[in-house]
């Protein structure tokens, strides 16, 4: 190839080739393959001083990256190095925390620990058989074999973490993670540059929600939900990059092995009481006492089968209701209750992240029932919240459709908010009914049971885990709750009132009478664990 | 299925940390323009990551399968170009991408050879490269500095690429003679 050939190749890597030479380029490009091997060779050595100029690492740093053996030990060497160089770093940017921290592991009085336990779900630890209520999570290395894990840090900076994996709290600010699914989220300002170190890169989080997971083949996925992070490369430090919402898949940083994934979305707030909740409405599906069990997920039934248990109520309109209108009846293997068909109502954001309710929107909305039985041992329990206004003296959260016989039932909630229950025939049971407690304007656990204790029955409500009221009636054996209808009445001509707005979620059904240990526990079941430990064990008797 | 997409993922990311520079040097030859380039570079590593299950082959069939995709995507971008813009000839595309998909081996040589020959450039020389290629400044300003002109400057940078591409070409060396350099400008 000649001198002129390599000329025109310059000029044209150059960004110079004069608009006249363009032809001839083409041409001699076309004519030799000489010409064309040099030109693949001058574009390979332009395109790499490029790139080593800003940064990229070289072939030889490329090849220590993905060369686990023999050279690994030096390269976890020289990773420690740099790492230990950004712990200093920033340990000096937080001097004033990190003295604090000192402090407070001196002093042998007890203070709190860097990081506060909000809450967690299946937690194992690898090397402590602690319970996680016990452990301080203060300075130090955590290896999780499995489960989920809430922690707060300063009262700014919430880090979910999901294991297997591992992570160590170096200081407030400063986790390094080795493995794991991790979400960050920055309450307030104090919480601005919290870090995460993975072994390739350090998430700068500048006030915001992101997803990250860690590998430890080091390849991290991160997907950021609110606000910006920055990503910095731990082997070529100087290099980094901001993430934010709006960042795409292409956004991914080049220079570390950071992928930005849309669809990572890791645990959130409250999942992990979900999950508890989860567990036990697992539990009431296989239990042979659960009658009726109601999480109002879109059904997934087929309309024939639903139409199997099709309430009373609806059996003339069967042919023409719509499927989403249709509430499961989950516990599938008992068919003393039927599935349900709401009216006037439609599926909302239920108490966890991702879960349905039942929003009872309208003035007639309700949701319908019908229970074949008669109940001498009976309860149910459900969530609720309140999101209209308590027009009526009384507004029926729960009753039969026709209010005719003894053994029939209602819930009522007064206008201030208060619970009542109503037995037919039973007219004394309104002078036993006193409470101060009344329904919040957040998610309640409304629980009833009736049966007999100790040869005498006894009617009781349950708010939020304890005994609300209970009463004795004296000609009611049984619980008659055919064609019930939750959330309004009927005035017996078809037509509904006395509207009650709320969400529904997790409504169950059993054909036994519950004790109050077992209320406290369906309550605390999906609760939070700094809720639980505002509250204390009711009492343990059975007596409904 | 989500463990096994995680475990792709990190194959993929080790093949292509392995083969991103010839893809991004074989990109180069049919892009000129560098926003381009990077542009179409991250096209074709999408278009590699959601092809990817598909993908059967060793780390060479990837550098090969991975240079089909980005042709097609340089190809692509030429026809968006072609009315707009000076661009080479369709014809001459395809033979350089043809050329370069057949022979990533010559890539990967030159590659390695390049790290030995940058070592042995001259540290003046080699200062020079890396402020010339660095986005931070411009070849006038650098030539300001260095207190002379640009078409000197250029020239210069010319002198240093070619011996460096003579370098690259060389067989390799035997240890003995490490402390002698290959060539000289």
């Amino acid at each position: 190839m000649n001198a002129s050939d390599h000329n025109l190749i310059e000029l044209y890597l150059e960004g110079n080739l004069p608009a006249d030479k363009w032809k001839e380029f083409s041409h001699r490009l076309e004519q030799s393959a000489d010409m064309r091997r040099e030109f693949r060779k001058l574009s390979l050595l332009d395109e790499n001083l490029r790139a080593q100029s800003i940064g990229f690492p070289n072939l030889a740093e490329r090849e220590q990256n993905h060369t686990p053996h023999p050279i690994l030990p030096w390269i976890i060497s020289a990773a420690c190095m740099v790492a230990c160089f950004f712990i200093w770093e920033i340990n000096q940017k937080n001097q004033p925390l990190e003295k604090a921290v000192i402090a407070d592991t001196s002093t042998a009085t007890p203070s709190a620990p860097i990081a506060e336990l909000i809450d967690f779900y299946d937690l194992q630890f690898k090397n402590t058989t602690k319970p996680v209520e016990n452990i301080r999570f203060d300075q130090g290395k955590y290896e999780i074999e499995s489960g989920q894990l809430h922690l707060r840090f300063d009262d700014s900076v919430e880090l979910l973490f999901n294991g297997p994996g591992s992570f160590e709290i170096l200081n407030p600010k400063l986790v390094s993670v080795t493995q794991g699914n991790v979400r960050t989220i920055v309450l307030n300002d104090e919480g601005k540059e919290f870090t995460i170190l993975s072994p390739t890169s350090r998430y700068i989080d500048w006030g915001t929600e992101f997803s990250l997971n860690i590998s430890p083949s080091g390849d991290d996925l991160v997907n950021v939900h609110e606000g910006a992070i920055e990503v910095q490369s731990m082997v070529t430090k100087n290099m980094s990059k901001m993430l934010t919402r709006f960042s795409k898949v292409t956004d991914s940083p080049e220079f570390t092995p950071v992928l930005v994934d849309k669809q990572l979305e890791n645990i959130m707030p409250g999942e992990m009481g979900g999950n508890r909740n989860r567990v036990l409405l697992d539990e009431f599906a296989a239990d042979p006492d659960v009658i009726g069990l109601y999480n109002f997920e879109h059904p997934l039934l087929s309309k024939d089968t639903l139409l199997q248990r099709i309430p009373k109520a609806w059996e003339s309109s069967k042919g023409n209701m719509l499927p989403h209108r249709w509430v499961t009846n989950l516990h599938l293997t008992n068919t003393d209750a039927s599935h349900g068909i709401f009216h006037g109502a439609n599926r909302t954001n239920g108490r966890w992240p991702q879960g349905v309710g039942l929003n009872l929107f309208q003035k007639d909305a309700h949701l319908s029932l019908d229970l074949k039985g008669e109940y001498e041992n009976f309860s149910f329990s459900f969530w609720l919240k309140p999101t209209g206004k308590l027009d009526n003296p009384l507004n029926s959260l729960i009753r039969p459709f026709r209010w005719e016989k003894m053994g029939n039932l209602s819930i009522e909630v007064t206008r201030s908010g208060k619970l009542k229950q109503f037995l037919w025939g039973e007219s004394h049971i309104q002078e036993f009914q006193s409470s101060k407690r009344k329904l919040s304007r957040d998610w309640n656990h409304i629980a009833y049971t009736f049966g007999k204790v100790n040869e005498k029955t006894v009617s009781s409500l349950y708010l939020n885990g304890k005994l609300y009221n209970r009463v004795f009636p004296n000609f009611t054996d049984s619980i008659v709750m055919r064609n019930v209808i939750i959330g309004c009445t009927n005035n017996n001509y078809g037509k509904y009132l006395n509207q009650f707005n709320a969400v529904l979620d997790e409504l169950v059904l059993w054909k036994k009478t519950l004790n109050r240990k077992e209320i406290t526990k369906f309550y605390r079941s999906g609760l939070p664990t700094y809720e639980l430990n505002d509250l204390t064990l009711a009492a343990t008797s059975i007596s409904p | 299925m989500i463990r096994k997409k995680k475990l792709d993922r990190s194959h993929f990311l080790r093949l292509l940390a392995k083969s991103e520079p010839v893809i991004r040097s074989y990109l180069r030859a049919l892009v000129q323009d560098y926003h381009d380039h990077s542009e179409i570079m991250q096209n074709t590593f999408i278009t590699a990551w959601e092809k990817f299950s598909k993908f059967e082959g060793d780390e060479n069939d990837f550098c090969k399968w991975a240079c089909v995709i980005a042709r097609y995507q340089a190809l692509k971008h030429r026809q968006t170009q072609a009315r707009d813009k000076l661009v080479l000839s369709e014809k001459v595309l395809e033979k350089i991408a043809s050329e370069g998909i057949e022979d990533t081996a010559s890539s990967q040589q030159w590659l390695e050879k390049l790290e030995d020959c940058l070592k042995e450039l001259p540290e003046p020389n080699r200062d020079l490269i890396k402020q010339a290629y660095s986005p931070e400044k411009s070849i006038k300003a650098i030539a300001t500095e260095r207190k002379t002109t640009p078409d000197a400057l250029y020239q210069k940078l010319r002198r240093i690429r070619k011996a460096l591409s003579k370098c690259m070409d060389l067989p390799p060396r035997s240890p003995k003679k490490d402390s002698e350099p290959a060539y000289s400008i």
